[in-house]
């Protein structure tokens, strides 16, 4: 079997580590209590997350049980809610429809999934309710303010709800706010005639809003985009072509052959996922994505990799910034899979310091080059 | 019982997430009591959240977060009790001991684990214990995703060593 998924089969037994029975019903009491006494949180329990009073939140911690209440009201007179379920905005009712059916519709969204389903129809009713209003004439210049701030907000929403989703999910999600975005952008007139009613001497603010949501448009699309994905892959292969070319003296010459290898595996993995039908190239691509990982993990261990912010491509080496490579001596150039625990002990010392600063960093926002270059010494 | 809808979720939360933020903890402290303890008081804090009604988008997320701070907090203070007055008292400050509740190969698993290094071990049982996706881990712990893939990686490849694998 594959020492990789040995590895972590042997880990996934942990699955069976679980509360005791007796520990989780205690738990869950204790929580059950916690939740039923803590409904309005007391400001002077230090333990507990501060938070800043919501004024405007009907949710707010004064109302606790209004979401109940809210239930109840609306089970009863389900008709206000109904009716603002249809208002548009700078209709009476609109405050409801956004401030009430919406909040219990989140509420009733538990899982990450359904969360982000959820969010990508509101943004959907968001820019349906922009189009209602244009077609009726009513959209002035402060309507179109609130809603274009409102439709961005509402697709930052969903980009991170579906981003908090499972895969196919999070694919459909974000399909659907791409599609949802560029309707809302390309719709005719619509962007025009938002645009020019934002740009009376108006707030800034709004063009950047519509700019922000034209730019997750970008993103919604981009993310998922095989092209992209492809293209991505390309810029990661050539990434490390050049480095390992560049310090092939330093990496030493099995290594470099060897990471030569992985990388033109991947190169060619790359061309075949241009000839294949998604589902098949999306695989490939994942299957080169790993080789590179391969390698780049191997860089990693080298010297000390200097990572792209933006793109988490491995940009740079600096071996002077790891002891292994001195303390390997001669040995560095067949290090990588003939005997890792010789390579291991010969810097045992070290692994104690790292794993110290490791910990440490885990406070701050730690850069990324240090956080990869902190764990240098582990070996393959 | 009448409950209200946020506790309902409360309680689905803690069905569902319960054992994986207890795993959490037990890798970070290694003792059962307290790891179910650390556990409690994750929901505790998201309660705090939920009840106030702020905008979780991630509960998920959110629960690892609590989890991954509070952790924290305890090395922070274990590390000022410990050095100063642990050694004094003669105690092993780097000591931990499980409960006598943990089973033999849950045990085993853990001791090995802890040879990594510190946040190697939460990445590896996120991603391969509770299948959470190397981009999810990176929110959590406000990484890129690439540097999680590369640390996932290599920390496999010294557990294999360690377990001559």
């Amino acid at each position: 079997m594959n020492p990789d998924t040995k590895t972590t089969e042997y880990i996934a037994q942990l699955k069976d580590l679980k509360l005791s029975d007796s520990s989780r019903a205690r738990i869950k009491n204790n929580l059950q209590e916690y939740a039923a006494f803590h409904g309005v949180r007391d400001d002077t329990a230090g333990r507990s997350i501060g938070v800043a009073p919501s004024v405007t939140s009907l949710f707010s911690r004064k109302f606790v049980y209004m979401p109940l209440i809210i239930l109840v009201a609306i089970m009863i007179s389900g008709g206000t809610s109904f009716a603002a379920q249809n208002s548009l905005p700078g209709d009476l009712l609109y405050p409801i429809k956004i401030g009430v059916n919406e909040n219990i519709r989140e509420a009733l969204a538990v899982s990450n999934d359904s969360e982000a389903k959820l969010q990508a129809t509101l943004l959907s009713e968001r820019i349906e309710e922009v189009q209602k209003l244009e077609t009726k004439g009513r959209l002035s210049a402060d309507i179109a303010v609130t809603v274009a701030a409102a439709i961005s907000a509402q697709s930052k929403r969903a980009n991170a709800a579906a981003d908090a989703s499972s895969e196919p999910v999070q694919i459909d999600t974000k399909a659907k706010i791409a599609l949802a975005l560029e309707n809302f952008l390309s719709s005719t007139n619509l962007d025009t005639k938002l645009a020019a009613e934002i740009s009376t001497p108006g707030d800034p603010s709004v063009a950047t809003s519509i700019a922000t949501a034209k730019m997750s448009s970008d993103v919604a699309t981009g993310l998922y985009d095989i092209n992209a994905y492809r293209a991505d892959m390309i810029a990661r292969t050539k990434a490390l072509t050049a480095i390992v070319t560049k310090y092939h003296t330093e990496i030493g010459t099995k290594v470099t052959a060897d990471l030569n290898v992985k990388i033109e595996a991947a190169t060619k993995l790359t061309v075949t996922a241009e000839t294949q039908a998604e589902t098949d190239a999306r695989a490939t691509l994942d299957k080169a994505s790993e080789l590179i990982g391969e390698v780049e993990s191997k860089l990693s261990t080298l010297g000390q990799v200097e990572i792209d912010g933006d793109t988490g491509m491995i940009t740079d080496i600096d071996f002077s910034i790891d002891p292994m490579i001195i303390d390997r001596g001669d040995g560095r150039g067949d290090g990588i899979p003939a005997d890792p625990r010789a390579a291991q002990s010969s810097v045992g010392g070290s692994v104690q310091i790292d794993a110290a600063l490791d910990s440490d960093m885990i406070d701050g926002a730690a850069s990324t080059d240090a956080s990869v270059g902190s764990g240098v010494n582990v070996g393959l | 019982m009448n409950q209200s809808v946020p506790e309902k979720i409360f309680e689905e939360l803690f069905a569902l997430y319960g054992d994986a933020i207890f795993r959490f903890c037990m890798v970070k402290v290694s003792n059962v009591e307290l790891a179910e303890d650390m556990t409690q008081e994750v929901f505790m804090r998201y309660w705090g959240y939920l009840s106030a009604n702020k905008e979780i988008q991630n509960p998920r997320a959110l629960l690892y977060t609590i989890a991954n701070n509070l952790a924290k907090d305890w090395y922070k203070k274990k590390k000022a009790d410990s050095l100063d007055d642990q050694i004094a008292l003669g105690y092993d400050p780097i000591e931990k001991s499980p409960g006598p509740q943990l089973q033999a190969e849950h045990q085993e698993i853990l001791t090995a684990l802890d040879e990594l290094a510190e946040n190697d071990k939460e990445i590896m049982v996120m991603r391969y214990v509770d299948g959470l996706e190397p981009r999810d881990i990176a929110t959590i712990l406000n990484e890129s995703a690439n540097v999680i893939s590369v640390r996932l990686n290599r920390a496999t490849k010294r557990l294999q060593t360690i377990l001559h694998i």
